[in-house]
């Protein structure tokens, strides 16, 4: 396993965007998931357009931003092939990646994104979770460049990928009973359940479904908030920091111990 | 079916023949934040050399401009309900550098770790990089083409 960032999802008002930038520059492998919905922004998890622009205009050079696309945006994207939230949302460039969140509600017509995917090529990396519902279609189109080059056809894709975020439970925050096993050479990324209480026994889990070079990534969310939900919780987050260290850019997990 | 319903249906099936048609497009493709910007227009024939003078007026958001254009045709036979794409070109890039994975590695620019990565791990062992307007790196594939093409110096909006 060798994992490269970490992920924490749900930076929001009770936090100042430059609290995040101080993390940043202690750890730079941190990546900070910004969720977007069209119904709930300026809510708990869901920044506002203010807090939004405060981060955008004093973000340093090197910061790792994602967004973290939910309800309309994904529709929209997925089923009608728009892509809205890059249509009207005033710098979306600052991210580095767009993670779309199914959150394991059945999108029955992933024509949109299909029709996306086939048309355009792909500048910057797109997450698809695998929550058991959609991981099909995402296993498709991780492994559909490769399978149609090789069989001489033209195939429009850029050189962004389409990676994997494994949260078998759809964002519910539930650690699974197995990690999925990392698919060979697509950098993957693993979600559901982490926190500072439980994070360095399931590294050493994720480790052996990641064995050897597999690259990975790790993203939490609900578990470095506050117990009522309410704060995104600094302390959490850099005290999974500290523990996640000693993992980070090198080889680890059964490699090593076989080593 | 008598004698003259098949004659009837013979004439049906001829005219309707009449009505097959199909129709060349050019798609020019540009820089844009996570997809590429595209814009399609009718052409009268996959001719690279029209294309290429068409793309000189193709402006998309945040002053993009093309850096590769790919032709298609649309067909439709009276069977079918709506057209769909019967052909299509390779990429034809306009301009652009052409790098091989050798070379992106032994330059070993910080800045590339994550080309470096993308190419490895899609396989893709040459890329095209264009800076007609933002910089767009691309892939390129057995039957892309580069074009010797100058962007125009000043641009008209569409």
């Amino acid at each position: 396993m060798n994992l490269d960032r970490v992920t924490f999802t749900g930076a929001d008002e009770s936090v100042r965007p430059k609290d995040l930038f101080a993390i940043s520059a202690e750890w730079p492998f941190v990546e900070w998931g910004i969720l977007f919905s069209l119904k709930h922004q300026g809510g708990s998890r869901y920044p506002s357009q203010d807090w939004l622009q405060d981060l955008i205009l004093a973000a340093p050079v090197g910061l790792n931003l994602s967004a973290h696309l939910c309800g309309k945006w994904v529709r929209d994207l997925v089923i009608d092939g728009t892509f809205t939230w890059n249509d009207t949302f005033t710098d979306p460039s600052v991210f580095d990646r767009v993670q779309l969140n199914f959150h394991a509600e059945p999108h029955q017509q992933l024509k949109g994104f299909e029709r996306i995917l086939n048309g355009r090529p792909i500048r910057k990396p797109f997450i698809l979770q695998c929550d058991g519902v959609h991981d099909e279609f995402v296993r498709e189109y991780v492994t559909r460049s490769r399978i149609e080059r090789n069989s001489g056809r033209v195939v429009p894709l850029g050189l962004g990928a389409v990676v994997p975020l494994f949260d078998a439970s759809g964002g519910a925050g539930r650690v699974p009973g197995a990690w999925p096993q990392a698919w060979p050479g697509i950098y993957c990324g693993y979600a559901g359940g982490l926190g500072p209480e439980n994070i360095v026994e399931q590294l050493e889990r994720i480790a052996v479904a990641a064995a050897g070079e597999a690259r990975i990534w790790i993203d939490m969310e609900r578990r470095v908030r506050s117990a009522d939900d309410t704060t995104f919780d600094l302390d959490k987050v850099t005290t999974v920091l500290k523990l996640v260290t000693p993992f980070i850019g090198r080889p680890h997990g059964i490699d090593r111990v076989n080593a | 079916m008598t004698k003259a319903d098949t004659s009837l249906k013979a004439d049906l099936d001829a005219r309707l023949k009449q009505f097959s048609v199909s129709k060349h497009f050019v798609t020019f493709y540009s820089p844009g934040t996570f997809l590429a910007e595209t814009s399609e227009y009718p052409i009268d024939a996959w001719d690279t050399a029209v294309a290429m003078k068409m793309a000189d007026r193709v402006t998309e958001r945040h002053n993009a401009t093309p850096y590769a254009f790919r032709f298609t045709t649309r067909s439709r036979t009276p069977e079918d309900l709506d057209s769909h794409v019967t052909a299509t070109s390779p990429f034809y890039f306009l301009g652009g550098t052409i790098e091989t994975l050798a070379e992106v590695e032994a330059r070993n620019d910080p800045k590339e770790s994550t080309l470096r990565s993308n190419m490895r791990g899609n396989g893709y062992d040459r890329v095209v990089v264009n800076g007609n307007s933002w910089k767009w790196v691309q892939p390129l594939e057995k039957d892309d083409v580069v074009l010797d093409y100058k962007p125009p110096k000043k641009r008209k909006d569409k």
